[in-house]
């Protein structure tokens, strides 16, 4: 984890979603992060364009540029593509997680969202 | 009315108790009584996998008072009709994901619509499978329609 406090990025079309995701990490990683909050993935990119994050977060399921579509652009950008990204969904199936694993997505949570998930995860990415 | 076969209910049922619990922290159990449902708002999402499904949620409203005030440790009333609508909508989507999952399982790859309002809801003659619930005292219903 960076030194300084860290900006997490989270894409999700649910505002609900999105506090539960923040409180998770709240909890999970008793750190005080800043958070950035994005609506889909089209959102996200643009607000990319302008501003550096240290981990982003991202649903699947999403109108206008679904989280898939999201993380393909993402790792096609060379300003970008070093950024690691947690998916967060309530969809899981094998051909979803083959997707992702292509994309170099490893790391994949099952909603609802927990901070014990959210913890194993971080931990995983050596944030813990 | 077809008949639901009993891995099928048990997926069902032990979805909507574990979602609630874990996202809402409401306690839900499967109910004898025949819940009255349609007569206020209701939410719906299309699932497909093996086949093709639409779930509706409907509660009282003293149901979804619990359900929104637990998820945002907050007032109902102090609450955005949006943010009320936006939270008994995600719960649905978390539902409509973990039920896909429960019923064909992580190697069918299941698709979900987007889950949105509704102010019409099927009735228990329609065809579909009504799944009455206890939400600590107040109905909850879920009915499950196959759409081919």
């Amino acid at each position: 984890m960076p030194e300084n406090g860290a900006t997490i990025m989270i894409v999700d079309d649910s505002s609900t979603s999105r506090m539960i995701t923040k409180r998770c990490f709240g909890f999970a990683l008793g750190e005080q992060f800043t958070f950035m909050e994005a609506t889909d993935g089209a959102n996200a990119l643009s607000q990319l364009q302008d501003d550096v994050v240290d981990l982003i977060v991202t649903d699947i399921n999403m109108p206008k540029m679904d989280g898939t579509t999201f993380v393909w652009k993402i790792r096609m950008s060379d300003q970008l593509k070093r950024i690691p990204v947690v998916v967060l969904s309530s969809m899981k199936n094998d051909a979803l997680k083959a997707t992702l694993r292509e994309l170099g997505v490893e790391q994949f949570v099952q909603k609802p969202v927990s901070p014990v998930k959210v913890g194993e995860v971080m931990e995983v990415l050596g944030w813990r | 009315m077809e008949v639901i076969a009993e891995r099928e209910r048990t997926a069902v049922e032990t979805t909507v108790m574990e979602t609630f619990a874990e996202m809402a922290f409401l306690d839900v159990m499967p109910s004898n009584s025949k819940n009255e449902f349609g007569t206020s708002q209701g939410f719906a999402v299309n699932i497909a996998g093996n086949e093709r499904l639409r779930c509706y949620l409907d509660m009282s409203i003293a149901a979804k008072h619990a359900v929104v005030e637990n998820i945002h440790a907050d007032a109902w009333t102090e609450l955005s009709s949006e943010e009320i609508d936006d939270c008994l909508l995600e719960i649905l989507n978390v539902l409509g994901g973990t039920l896909g999952r429960a019923l064909w399982g992580e190697a069918v790859r299941c698709k979900l619509g987007f889950p949105e309002v509704v102010v019409m809801m099927p009735g228990r003659g329609d065809g579909v499978h009504v799944f009455d619930f206890d939400a600590e005292g107040e109905p909850l219903t879920v009915i499950m329609e196959r759409r081919g």
